[in-house]
């Protein structure tokens, strides 16, 4: 509810919703320093045009939008680190902070969501964003973001089922 | 959404990543030179004493101007009448010195005549 105008209020909202923030930029781009990169660029611009943090639908645009723009800019070094991850198998740093194997099996099985439902699953449960904020985000109906989330928690729990 | 109620659960079990402290650092950064950029462009959009002078110059320049082109065309409009006077006066004065026996000269004007010289004038 506050205004992110002073000095002090930004550093409160943002360690509030820092690691959802990362968690979404972190779809698009394989390193955490380039999801801070993205982070970093849309906070600071939802902070200068003085927006207020319950339009934080907003700020998750910006983060979106910035990320395409990203992956646009650099897709060619994108590609080559892409193959250069498979080949030499080099370490990604964790999204989650697992504290068994059943965490680690959810993590992989959001991993493998197709990006449309697992944008809708991050934004849903660690940015607590409502339908008609994600709908607004992705510019669908909410109706839309709604079935998305719910196939992805039902592919979610049949993967995690045992069988 | 109940059947997945307990799917949700466990997702919410889990913890995003948190950022690293440098992160923090480097928005207060940006915030910083943000601020900076904000205040000097506030101080650029400030418009200098010059350009009000230069504006002042300007409207001044166009107030005289319409001064200028009033005045003017106020002395048209009399010089006109001037002229409708004399043409009134040179071509009646021997219609007047005629007619001074029958009648007076301020009770009739060859209005015909009038309009011949006005239009001669113009032409």
């Amino acid at each position: 509810m506050q205004n992110l105008a002073s000095h002090e209020d930004w550093k409160s909202c943002f360690s509030e919703v820092a690691p959802g923030l990362l968690l979404f930029a972190r779809q698009w781009v394989q390193s955490a320093a380039d999801a801070e990169d993205i982070v970093q660029e849309a906070f600071v611009k939802f902070w200068r045009r003085n927006h207020k943090i319950e339009n934080r639908a907003l700020l998750y645009t910006a983060v979106r939008s910035i990320a395409l723009d990203f992956i646009r800019r650099d897709s060619r070094r994108a590609r080559r680190e892409a193959s250069a991850i498979s080949e030499t198998d080099e370490f990604i740093e964790p999204q989650f902070e697992f504290e068994d194997d059943t965490q680690r099996a959810l993590a992989e099985a959001i991993d493998v969501l197709p990006c449309e439902q697992r944008e809708v699953v991050v934004m849903k449960i660690w940015n607590e964003l409502t339908f008609a904020e994600i709908a607004g985000v992705l510019g669908v109906s909410q109706n839309t973001a709604a079935s998305r989330y719910r196939y992805a928690l039902a592919a979610l729990r049949n993967t995690l089922q045992p069988r | 959404m109940n059947d997945f109620s307990e799917i949700e659960n466990e997702l919410r079990k889990l913890r995003p990543a948190q950022p690293s402290p440098i992160l923090f650092e480097r928005i207060e950064e940006a915030m910083m030179n943000c601020r900076e950029g904000a205040w000097s462009a506030r101080q650029s959009r400030k418009p200098s004493p010059y350009n009000w002078l230069s504006l002042g110059f300007g409207l001044a320049a166009a107030a005289a101007l319409v001064l200028f082109a009033a005045i003017s065309m106020e002395h048209q409009h009399d010089g006109g009448k001037e002229i409708a006077q004399i043409s009134r006066e040179s071509e009646t004065a021997p219609l007047r010195s005629s007619a001074k026996e029958s009648t007076s000269s301020d009770k009739f004007l060859p209005a015909g005549a009038t309009r011949l010289v006005y239009n001669t004038r113009n032409e």
